[in-house]
């Protein structure tokens, strides 16, 4: 079905490749699965492998990428969304319509399906990917997992026999990930091929018939949070309960946080873990760094971006410690905004840490970070900050280095791990 | 009005009304009119206040720059201080053209909050608008929000790490304000690009019609109203053109004359 042949690609400002000499079929029952440390150039190979960088990269392509014998860049778009779906990094910018009925038969639409067809499809596809049931109901009322769940049935609804993924997981919580994959298998199974582009081994390998590793490996160096001892309080939440609208999120929530505290919080996705640090953000001196940490870089370079809090609030900042703990050595005289994704997020979390919060609070912060990246990430922030953190995440293996671990479950706040 | 193409049609007759009418009564009760379905579903008080602040911003600065430059005759001075004389006729030239821009604008602004996106998109098709058109239109509209939102995040985000915005100097009050709206434009570009290998990946293909799965059914009551609106601008359209052309000495007809005092007096 697809063949690869010395696939290789160069980004239009870079002086070295992203991708090269990658070779390797997919054929229909397959399920491979693709890996490797930031920045080794999965995301690129999806995007070719889909047809896209080729057309929209403005960079140097090399090498085939065949379907069924045929160039998948020279097909016409509405010929491609029949045989390949792509599903890429961020959901919420894949979006393309308001509804999510229109989101669902949008591609459908492009394949020329008629109408009856796409109403059947639509259904079926809120069925299966366990969506609200309302067609007419707005995208932006979902949660992250769901418009997660919502473009990845978005992409298959033309009924593509290759399906291109890249980290489908990365916003699910461990029932929606398993969920998904499960039905990735089916479809596998059912004679469609997947390439499937992930950071959480462990759950993507439990499906995958085959994996491709890129670039080097790098050992995952656990990080474990030293326990300290407890500082005075710097946030109280005592029976705290929220809703939206009748919907309870959260329930009569106790927690009391002291500096130098160093909390997880999972749950699964809508379970209210955001609006539990939405609450615990309004305590004086608390910092909440955002889902997207984009929103808060600022400045025109990274070291003015590590400078700005401890200059405003006149206390000093351990310069080279944050430079060399985040590694961003090469990186101080660029402008945050031009850094990669991986390089964005540590830059944000070190200009957190920088300005000294009495409560850190993280809300996914490594969401589409490759294991490594993210245990030394987590360290450099537990060794910089005095103050207490908090922070939510699906990953299980990073929830459980925190010394105190805690669930959301139907708006209840549990101890210990869900 | 529930169907969309009624509401862009409504607010195509605000734009050909406000064209027409050159009275400030006339066009503050036409910029009235545009707002009502905003204050039906009125939004958030500080989001009203901001848009009042801001409406009466774009008043004030237009009245004060045509009243300060008006240099047609005759004229007559409202005050003078020194060498400079503010003119009654240019303040009320300019009340004029910044009531006319407003009704023009609010009328879209209430377009857009009464209408989600997709709905618009459907209307727009319904016009027989150009498909690659309507969902330009559509989407360019979809992230205006969002694009607002995440500036408010960048701010709070700011917020959080420094002091007030404004306990420093202006400029660099300035320049922290503009400081902030890289990321939102970065955040764009990002959306703009992921968003385009979105709509490729699903066969978006703006030369090639596509069929809405929802038709779009006018009911009689919407059919009669948007009939008596056109009829009423179509009306008023047609009386300022025979007094332009009394006005300007091209034609004249003495049964006309209650036109042309009505037209003077109301338009």
């Amino acid at each position: 079905m697809l063949s690869v042949r010395d696939l290789g690609y160069r980004h239009p400002t870079a002086s070295a490749p992203a991708l090269q000499g990658v070779s390797f079929d997919l054929l229909p029952g397959e399920m491979l699965l693709v890996h490797g440390p930031t920045g080794c150039g999965k995301s690129t190979l999806a995007r070719l492998c889909a047809g896209l960088l080729q057309r929209h990269g403005g960079g140097l392509a090399s090498g085939r990428v065949l379907l069924d014998g045929h160039d998948v860049a020279a097909l016409p778009p509405a010929a491609r969304v029949g045989q390949v779906a792509f599903v890429a990094q961020d959901p919420a910018d894949q979006l393309v319509t308001g509804t999510l009925g229109d989101e669902l038969a949008f591609a459908a639409e492009s394949a020329g399906m008629e109408t009856e067809a796409i109403r059947a499809a639509v259904s079926r596809a809120l069925h299966e990917f366990g969506l609200p049931p309302d067609p007419a109901r707005p995208v932006t009322a979902l949660s992250t997992g769901q418009t997660q769940r919502l473009v990845v049935a978005a992409a298959m609804s033309a009924g593509a026999r290759l399906l291109v993924l890249d980290e489908p997981l990365a916003h699910l919580d461990p029932g929606a990930s398993e969920a998904l994959l499960v039905r990735l298998r089916a479809l596998a199974e059912g004679g469609a091929a997947v390439l499937l582009v992930e950071h959480r081994l462990a759950l993507a390998r439990r499906h995958a018939t085959r994996e491709l590793a890129l670039g080097e490996h790098c050992a995952v160096s656990r990080h474990t949070p030293v326990s300290r001892a407890p500082g005075p309080r710097v946030a109280t939440l005592d029976g705290a309960s929220f809703h939206y609208g009748a919907h309870r999120v959260l329930d009569r929530v106790s927690l009391a946080l002291h500096r130098g505290d160093r909390v997880s919080l999972v749950g699964p996705n809508g379970a209210g873990k955001s609006t539990l640090l939405r609450m615990l953000a309004e305590a004086p001196g608390a910092l909440p760094v955002p889902q997207d940490p984009d929103l808060s870089l600022f400045c025109p370079t990274v070291r003015e971006e590590l400078l700005y809090g401890p200059a405003e609030h006149g206390h000093p900042v351990d310069l080279p410690g944050l430079v060399a703990d985040f590694d961003l050595g090469e990186l101080l005289d660029r402008a945050p905004q031009s850094l990669s994704r991986g390089q964005r997020l540590r830059v944000a979390l070190a200009a957190a840490v920088a300005t000294r919060p009495s409560l850190l609070l993280l809300d996914e912060p490594t969401a589409a970070q490759d294991p490594a990246h993210v245990h030394d990430t987590m360290a450099a922030v537990d060794r910089h900050l005095d103050g207490a953190l908090v922070f939510a995440t699906h990953d299980l293996d990073l929830a459980a280095t925190a010394p105190r671990r805690y669930h959301l479950r139907e708006g209840r706040l549990h101890e210990g791990p869900s | 009005m529930n169907d969309p193409r009624g509401r862009v049609l409504l607010v195509a007759l605000v734009g050909v009304l406000a064209v027409c009418l050159d009275r400030p009564a006339s066009l503050a009760l036409l910029l009235l009119a545009s707002a009502a379905p905003v204050l039906g579903r009125p939004p958030a008080p500080r989001e009203l206040a901001q848009g009042v602040m801001l409406a009466l911003g774009i008043a004030w600065s237009t009245v004060l720059s045509q009243g300060l430059f008006y240099s047609e005759q005759p004229r007559v001075a409202f005050f003078t201080l020194g060498p400079i004389t503010l003119w009654r006729e240019g303040a009320v030239h300019g009340l004029v053209q910044s009531l006319r821009f407003l009704a023009v604008t609010t009328a879209g602004v209430s377009l857009a909050r009464s209408t989600p996106a997709d709905r618009l998109y459907l209307g727009l098709l319904g016009l027989r608008v150009p498909f690659g058109v309507a969902f330009l239109v559509a989407t360019a509209l979809r992230f205006v929000p969002e694009a607002a939102r995440e500036w408010a995040t960048v701010r709070q985000a700011r917020a959080r790490r420094g002091r007030p915005v404004y306990r420093r100097a202006p400029w660099a009050w300035l320049a922290l304000e503009a400081a902030m709206l890289a990321p939102v434009l970065a955040r764009s570009l990002r959306r703009a690009r992921a968003l385009a290998e979105s709509l490729d990946a699903r066969g978006f293909d703006p030369a090639v019609p596509r069929r809405p799965r929802e038709a779009l059914r006018m009911r009689p009551l919407e059919v009669i109203g948007l009939v008596l609106a056109g009829t009423g601008v179509a009306a008023v359209a047609a009386a300022r053109v025979l007094f332009l052309l009394y006005a300007s000495g091209t034609w004249y007809h003495p049964a006309l004359r209650p036109l042309y005092a009505a037209v003077r007096a109301y338009l």
